[in-house]
């Protein structure tokens, strides 16, 4: 079976860098800038620029002498997690041209050709195909074949690319690797060169037998993998049915405006995610982590974006982040964005008329999450009829996109009826234009064009142009006043009954005023 | 100076009266008062600012004219676009609507506080052309900021009529049309402060007593001047003197006679 193995010998250091040529370049780093990555635990460098080797740092050399070499030193640690959630990133995009992917972590994958072959025709067209996945990423990568995958993560680690499939070429290749470059135990290694052999080919002319006396099982296993005689259980990656990416930044972001470049990023990944999938999310949720102060990295700040119409489009999304981010102040400075989507729905495509076209650039459904993103969901508001006769409660107010956790916080006044009338009303809005006919239009009582919240004290002259009606409380909700006894006195329950009449007062204001048993008048709105 | 009045024409600076007809697209405005004022109507897009205290019928006076845009877009597309309200003075009360006959699926109300948001939002909803008419109650406004809603009208097809106190700072703001309005018995007296392409006209009454006869009295000629002063408690010598100060009496006496 033919393999091919793309080493990423710089990984956390080239996503870092991908994430940099994004951004505004060069607020603190320019080009020239030496950066290296250090594995804190040996204190070795085991990533670095071309800047940095210009400037005679190598590879496994330790932090104090690289520092000596080089000034200005841009030192981030190696971070083996992050590595690998790239290595998934990369493996996300594969998959769209390839069918069986092992994961090598940290910075390995392994693809197997031979079946994919039947699709791509001949090698030569497979990897092109490969390349056009993994350039736009601009990661340093080698690769190489192999009748094995062991074979070609030999090759590819040593820095050889190597694209062919002829076994002759490959065999010629390996047999001048050392047998440093195998994958093997220290001690098995130490023993390999203790019998006097240093390359690849000198180890496979000796019998197996011989070397199996010699060696442990472990080596012995490897080696049998590493001809092809033998295959292990490799892991292999499997598309995952949600969507989480992150960036780490290069630098720290204080301005919300330069975050968008980023996220344009993840943006763009999300769009190939739902693309491929024919999804459309209606949410998507941005955590935007600081500098880890403190307990390591908490989550600073957590968006939640929502469109009323799903999306799939980078560019729609990007405005409705632009636009959640200006309302949103960073307390600190940023190090890394995180983007998941978790929900998604198939895109069953919108219906436009052929005929009459769309008018504007919006749907109302992208007009209403363009509002609620900027203004908030407790502001965009729909109107419907409640089911009830007093006129505080005859018709209010609903968010226009549902969004449960806000919906529950929503009014301040009102809240229980409000949340016993909701579901009522849901049931009821039917009751709405639709079957209204001109007839009933005409029986509607009088109603004002405005209520106020709170009713106010008359306290002005009017003269009193209609009235007296009459109205009275709900006797059920009396007796689950009485019911709940102490309590009710803090919900502080409307008086009731009123007598409601309309009125006019020396400015010329049409008002609804209302007078209760106890002789008290008010304001409760006003025929705008 | 030949050349620099076509320079002037060119530059769209000179409005010669002959522009008149093709300028504002008018609509029926329910009213055969205010349709007679103002050349067929109210008009089909663009900017109206109305100067008027809360509560004396400035809705009511806009609803038959809402209602036929409305009921033109169903005739025209089979599908009606959204009514906005935008910062209201209070909450909105879904049965007066249902009243007016607009139904309230086609209703979004945005109650933001700052008048930032509010303006943004109004430029949103004009410019998506997905709503045919924007109700905003704010009260300072700058010229660049009239100018862009205006273009966002333009845009999206879209009216916007802007809510104001009487006596706010009277920039001349380049609206399409600018009304101040005076509660009477009948209806409403109305001043038409600016028209665009239209000659200044004498303040006029509208009678409501048709569409809402249980909140106005039957128009009376003879107290057509009262309105505010009514209620006031004058004595009668000098009440004699306030007369000439009220131009509307002295004409509707004039006709009278």
């Amino acid at each position: 079976m033919l393999w091919l193995y793309i080493n990423f010998p710089s990984l956390q250091l080239d996503s870092l860098q991908v994430s940099k040529g994004k951004c505004v370049a060069g607020q603190q780093l320019t080009d020239s800038q030496a950066i290296v990555i250090v594995d804190e635990h040996k204190n070795s460098i085991v990533q670095l620029n071309a800047s940095a080797i210009k400037q005679g740092v190598k590879v496994a050399m330790g932090l104090a002498m690289a520092a000596s070499l080089a000034d200005e030193l841009c030192v981030f640690p190696y971070k083996i997690a992050q590595e690998e959630a790239y290595l998934m990133t990369l493996a996300e995009q594969l998959y769209s041209v390839s069918a069986n992917i092992a994961l090598f972590p940290p910075h390995g994958l392994a693809l197997q050709v031979d079946n994919m072959l039947k699709l791509y025709q001949n090698l030569e067209h497979y990897v092109e195909a490969v390349h056009s996945v993994i350039t736009p990423f601009k990661l340093k990568a080698f690769f190489a074949c192999g009748y094995s995958p062991f074979s070609a993560q030999v090759l590819a680690c040593a820095d050889i690319n190597l694209i062919s499939s002829e076994e002759k070429t490959i065999a010629a290749a390996m047999s001048v690797l050392s047998v440093e470059d195998l994958f093997i135990s220290k001690k098995a290694r130490e023993d390999i060169i203790r019998l006097g052999i240093k390359t690849i080919a000198q180890l496979q002319a000796l019998p197996i037998s011989e070397l199996a006396t010699r060696l442990d099982t472990h080596t012995m296993d490897y080696l049998s993998q590493l001809n092809g005689n033998k295959s292990k259980c490799l892991t292999f990656y499997q598309a995952q049915h949600f969507f989480e990416h992150s960036v780490d930044l290069l630098y720290e972001i204080t301005v919300s405006d330069l975050l968008l470049h980023p996220i344009k990023q993840l943006l763009l990944l999300l769009e190939a995610f739902l693309l491929r999938r024919d999804y459309l999310c209606l949410e998507i949720k941005l955590a935007l982590f600081n500098r880890a102060e403190g307990p390591s990295d908490a989550i600073q700040q957590s968006l939640l974006i929502s469109s009323a119409t799903g999306e799939y489009l980078a560019k729609q999304w990007l405005n409705l982040v632009s636009l959640k981010l200006a309302n949103v102040k960073l307390d600190a400075p940023i190090t890394k964005i995180n983007l998941c989507v978790k929900k998604f729905q198939p895109n069953t495509g919108e219906i436009d008329d052929i005929f009459l076209g769309r008018k504007g650039q919006l749907s109302l459904a992208q007009l209403s999450s363009l509002l609620v993103n900027k203004l908030g969901h407790n502001k965009v508001l729909g109107i419907r009829l409640g089911n009830d006769h007093r006129a505080e409660l005859a018709s209010h107010y609903f968010p226009i996109i549902n969004h449960g956790a806000i919906n529950s916080i929503g009014n301040k006044s009102d809240k229980k009826h409000q949340q016993s009338k909701v579901t009522q009303a849901i049931s009821h809005s039917t009751y709405s234009y639709s079957t209204c006919s001109d007839s009933t239009i005409d029986c509607l009582p009088l109603r004002p064009s405005f209520i106020l919240s709170e009713p106010e004290p008359l306290l002005a002259e009017v003269n009193i142009l209609s009235g007296p009606e009459r109205i009275e409380t709900a006797w059920w909700e009396q007796s689950s006043l009485k019911y709940q006894g102490a309590n009710a006195t803090v919900d502080k329950p409307q008086s009731y009954p009123r007598d409601y009449f309309v009125a006019k007062n020396a400015q010329g204001q049409c008002c609804w005023i209302y007078r209760e048993l106890s002789n008290h008048w008010y304001v409760h709105g006003y025929f705008s | 100076m030949n050349k620099m009045l076509k320079q002037l024409h060119h530059q769209g600076k000179i409005w010669s009266a002959d522009q008149i007809h093709n300028i504002v697209e008018t609509i029926d405005s329910g009213y055969p008062e205010l349709n007679k004022n103002l050349h067929g109507g109210l008009p089909h897009q663009g900017v109206i600012e109305v100067q008027t205290i809360n509560g004396i019928g400035e809705i009511r006076l806009f609803l038959p004219y809402l209602l036929n845009l409305l009921q033109a877009e169903l005739a025209q597309h089979h599908q009606a676009r959204q009514l906005v309200f935008i910062a209201p003075p209070a909450q909105v009360n879904a049965l007066m609507l249902l009243q007016a006959a607009i139904p309230l699926d086609n209703l979004l109300i945005i109650s933001s506080q700052k008048p930032q948001e509010s303006l943004w939002a109004a430029e949103q909803c004009l410019k998506s052309g997905c709503c045919f008419a924007v109700l905003l109650w704010q009260q300072l406004l700058a010229v660049h900021q009239v100018k862009r809603l205006k273009q966002a009208a333009t845009t999206g097809n879209a009216v916007q009529i802007i809510f104001r106190s009487p006596h706010s700072v009277d920039l001349a703001l380049p609206v399409s049309l600018s009304l101040a309005l005076e509660a009477q018995s009948s209806g409403l007296k109305i001043k038409v402060k600016k028209q665009q392409g239209g000659w200044p006209c004498k303040d006029f009454t509208v009678d409501m007593h048709k569409q809402w006869p249980n909140l106005t009295t039957i128009s009376d000629r003879n107290c057509i001047s009262d309105g505010v002063l009514s209620n006031v408690v004058v004595p009668l010598s000098s009440r004699q003197r306030f007369k000439p100060v009220v131009p509307g009496s002295v004409n509707a006496q004039s006709q009278l006679n």
